[in-house]
């Protein structure tokens, strides 16, 4: 078997340098999409300068977009937040994940 | 590495010693790492271990198993087939040592069981046939590319395999499938396990509502009052877009407009209007549109409430006004309206609401789905001009190639509702008999009522799969048409039908025969499918036309009763039509006397008694129903005659019969010619409606043998019922020759007969048992004395 495949190494190396960073770039971008989709966050955009609730009060209006955009603003910056340390995480599984072979060599010269 | 390779390696890492070795490894980095721990040692060399036994994980588990095909078949000139084949085939192919281990491997695979289930077959009946692997193989690349496939996945091989065997198994034949039948259960297969030819990445994706579109939408508080929530009622019921893509895309179109973008579906019950609605609810919950039509919430209006409590039609309006604007401005909403006419002045509800709606519906700030039938278009709406702010999207029944595709689509969410499987042949048969015999519905719905009922049926008598049989039996019980094979009784009754009818029946040998040969052909599926079985039989009165049908009601469709027989001379005025085909719509609820009869019963015998005394205008209803096999009713309800048989009687040409035959004593196809025409020129019959029925069967007099054989038989009923009593009623032939001397009449024929029968010999018998003259255990004789008058002698 091992007549067969003696490019085995190079593949690993290959999947671990270049097939499996892209595929992890791609599954965290439908991550990404998906929590942006969850706390509605174009939707919010999209409808900064409305009311909640789409309600324009009579005579109020101008107090009711103040509103909409107060508490849109709140939302949309926990949000935003939330969604930095979303991007913090995936790009430290992303380092340690391209690291990992190199720091198994590493180890040797660290003192553990 | 080729495909093999990455093949050989998977089988190699996922063998039963692999797994075993991997594990021992793992055990012993852990131990080694906490002994290293408990000892304060160093840790480098375990955790060197441990990465790297983590990298070759993640690469056996992420790489080498998700191993894809590169070549598509297309593009594959045989020299490597393996190229083509998926992951889980080539897994198979490569650890089996034949094509008997590799089946038997197979028939293990959730998507070779789903295959053989729906065709009906269990997996131990697959039979093994010594063949080459390659040479399955090979025949595979054909059938994927016959069913316009990719690559060659297990189910392609398998079919392969079934086909390729079937000379020596006949495990198709048996099951009375076609290739054609294998080859639409392998596209079902491939399209239920499309992961297996076309596997998606790995992704995550949340669809829904998120949490911010609450706040973003308007109040709909006093619209949930009258509305039912469309999108929760839809959320498990899996809607398909099979063969309605082109109206889809209209519909998505239409909703996307600025300006008017409202939907109107014509179509009849059963097209599918609903689904289509709730696919768009389906995609629009989860997002699968265009940002303008996603996320919104389909409210559908319920008339009932609506008009409930409402004491004016102002206070009617206000609510439907309330509604408008609260939809208008929540911004996510889509209401759906069915039966649409129920808002535009429908007698049932009485409100004309085009007025209210017509702004709204300009402007686009309120996007309607409305659904009703053709028929309610054309009286509630075509001259409206509240018709031109929808965009009118028709939806026809499709032809049963598609109804049967959108009922595979379907099946699955009939399986889970009652925990049974459903075979191909029983969907096929679905489709088959709701097209033929459900004259309320259309296609796929009446197929697809049809199928839930039998799957109903079959699960609570714990039944495990819908088999063909019991579609069949399911619309035998629904419609009293025999549509199954016939039962070894039935046959038996089909094949001695003639007897069976001639032990009432006297001579009239061409009628008896021309009515069982039509009986053997339908019932052996070799009738044209589209019109009815139809006689019409002439002759003078009393020569046994009315008895013959009868006597084929009682003998073949279980009682007399249960023949639908119209005295056509009660049709012959101007209030007939109105009878036959009942009451104009406004003019009363009045049932047509033979379209209600035939809808509720389709397998059954028409007598139209004294057909020539109906109306010319009623004759001409019948040219339709012996040539289309339907007739539509005055409320515009059409019902079908092609599973019933009619037979006309009539005695016009009596006369011109009579004398032919004391000229010439027998009738021959020159005398059926001549009687055609005259009936023809003296306008009795159209040309036109002769030439429509199967047979014209002229029923010549009746001499006296014929005579004396009818007396018998009226007389051995009389002999049954004394029997019932113990007592022995015997005839001699001078009684019998009496009878047929006094009874008989030139002009009635055997009419007489029973009425003599009665008065002189019946009466007789019951005087003298209630004078106790006879008892029960007697004998009786019947004879004549020598003055030629009737005598009844009782012995013991």
């Amino acid at each position: 078997m091992s007549m067969q495949y003696p490019l085995l190494p190079l593949v690993i190396a290959k999947f671990w340098y270049l097939d499996a960073p892209l595929g992890l770039v791609s599954y965290f971008g439908s991550v990404n999409g998906s929590f942006a989709r969850l706390f509605s966050l174009g939707l919010l955009f999209k409808t900064f300068f409305q009311p909640i609730k789409n309600e324009y009060r009579q005579g109020l209006v101008g107090f009711s977009i103040g509103m909409g955009i107060f508490i849109k603003s709140i939302l949309i910056s926990i949000f935003l937040l939330c969604f930095l340390f979303l991007l913090v995480l995936e790009f430290l599984f992303l380092f340690s994940f391209i690291l990992l072979p190199i720091f198994s060599v590493v180890l040797f010269f660290l003192n553990i | 590495m080729t495909g093999e390779q990455y093949t050989r390696l998977y089988n190699f890492y996922t063998s039963a010693l692999c797994r075993a070795i991997r594990i021992f490894i793992l055990f012993f980095i852990i131990f080694l790492l906490l002994a290293q721990i408990s000892h304060h040692g160093t840790l480098k060399f375990s955790l060197f271990l441990l990465i790297w036994f983590t990298i070759i994980e993640i690469f056996f588990r992420y790489h080498i198993a998700h191993y894809h095909p590169s070549v598509p078949v297309s593009k594959n000139s045989t020299s490597n087939l393996l190229a083509s084949c998926t992951a889980e085939l080539l897994r198979i192919y490569i650890s089996s040592p034949d094509v008997h281990y590799c089946i038997r491997r197979l028939s293990t695979c959730a998507q070779i069981h789903f295959l053989l289930e729906k065709l009906g077959i269990m997996p131990e009946e697959v039979i093994y046939v010594a063949l080459e692997k390659l040479q399955v193989l090979n025949y595979s690349l054909e059938v994927v590319k016959s069913v316009k496939g990719e690559f060659v996945t297990t189910m392609d091989f398998f079919v392969s395999y079934l086909l390729l065997t079937e000379e020596q198994t006949k495990i198709l034949f048996n099951r009375q499938l076609k290739k054609e039948d294998l080859m639409q259960v392998l596209l079902w297969a491939r399209q239920d396990f499309k992961q297996e030819e076309l596997p998606k990445p790995i992704r995550s994706n949340f669809r829904g509502e998120g949490i911010g579109e609450s706040l973003i939408s308007g109040w709909t508080l006093e619209t949930k009052k009258y509305t039912a929530n469309f999108t929760y009622a839809v959320a498990n019921i899996l809607p398909f877009l099979t063969g309605r893509e082109t109206a889809y895309k209209m519909m998505l179109e239409a909703l996307s407009k600025h300006e008017s973008n409202n939907v109107l579906l014509i179509g009849e019950p059963g097209v599918g209007k609903e689904n289509l609605i709730a696919k768009l609810t389906d995609d629009s919950y989860f997002g699968l549109l265009s940002s303008f039509l996603n996320h919104k919430k389909v409210l559908e209006l319920m008339v009932g409430p609506l008009i409930a409590g409402a004491q004016t039609r102002s206070e009617l309006e206000q609510r439907l006004q309330a509604i408008i604007e609260e939809v208008s401005h929540s911004q996510n909403v889509i209401l759906y309206i069915p039966d649409f006419q129920n808002l535009m002045g429908s007698t049932s509800y009485g409100i004309d609401v085009s007025g209210a709606l017509m702004p709204y519906l300009q402007n686009g700030t309120l996007a309607i789905i409305a659904s009703m039938t053709p028929g309610n278009f054309k009286t509630y709406l075509a001259q409206n001009p509240l018709k031109d702010v929808f965009t009118i999207i028709t939806i026809d029944e499709p032809h049963k190639e598609i109804a049967l595709q959108m009922l595979m689509a379907k099946s699955d969410t009939i399986e889970k509702a009652n925990a049974i499987s459903l075979t191909y042949l029983a969907i096929a048969k679905a489709v088959e008999l709701a097209d033929r015999y459900d004259q309320d519905d259309v296609l796929p719905g009446s197929a697809v009522t049809l199928l839930s009922d039998t799957a109903n049926s079959a699960s609570l008598a714990k039944k495990k799969l819908v088999l063909a049989s019991d579609v069949e039996v399911q619309i035998s019980q629904r419609t009293h048409v025999n549509v199954g094979t016939p039962t070894t009784q039935e046959k038996d009754l089909l094949l001695h039908l003639e007897d069976k009818l001639h032990e009432r029946v006297i001579d009239q040998v061409h009628a008896i025969s021309a009515i069982s040969e039509a009986i053997r052909r339908l019932r052996s599926g070799l009738t044209v499918a589209t019109r009815p079985i139809s006689f019409l039989f002439l002759g003078p009165t009393g020569v046994g036309k009315s008895e013959t049908a009868k006597a084929l009601a009682d003998v073949y469709f279980g009682g007399e009763g249960n023949m639908i027989r119209l005295d056509m001379s009660e049709y012959a005025d101007s209030d007939g039509e109105r009878r036959l085909l009942g009451a104009a719509p406004g003019e009363g609820n009045d049932r047509g006397e033979l379209t209600e009869k035939i809808h509720d019963h389709p397998f059954s015998l028409v007598m139209l008694d004294e057909f020539e005394k109906a109306s010319p205008k009623i004759l001409d209803l019948f040219l339709q129903v012996l040539e289309d096999g339907r007739l539509t009713d005055n409320k515009g309800r059409t019902v079908s005659f092609v599973n019933a048989i009619i037979i006309a009687t009539s005695n016009a040409g009596a006369e011109f019969i009579r004398e032919h035959l004391e000229s010439t004593a027998q009738i021959d196809k020159a005398f059926q010619q001549q009687l055609l025409e005259y009936l023809q020129q003296n306008q009795i019959f159209k040309p036109e409606l002769l030439n429509r029925f199967d047979d014209v069967v002229t029923f010549a007099p009746l001499g006296p043998n014929e005579l004396t054989q009818i007396v018998r038989l009226l007389l051995t009923s009389i002999t049954k019922q004394l029997a019932e009593q113990d007592i022995v009623i015997t005839f001699d032939e001078k009684i019998i020759a009496k009878v047929v001397t006094e009874g008989a009449d030139v002009e009635f024929g055997a009419r007489p007969l029973r009425r003599y029968i009665q008065d002189n010999i019946e009466d007789m018998i019951a005087q003298k048992k209630l004078k106790d003259e006879i008892k029960r255990g007697d004998k009786i004789h019947v004879t004549t004395d020598a003055a030629n008058m009737i005598s009844v002698t009782v012995g013991v």
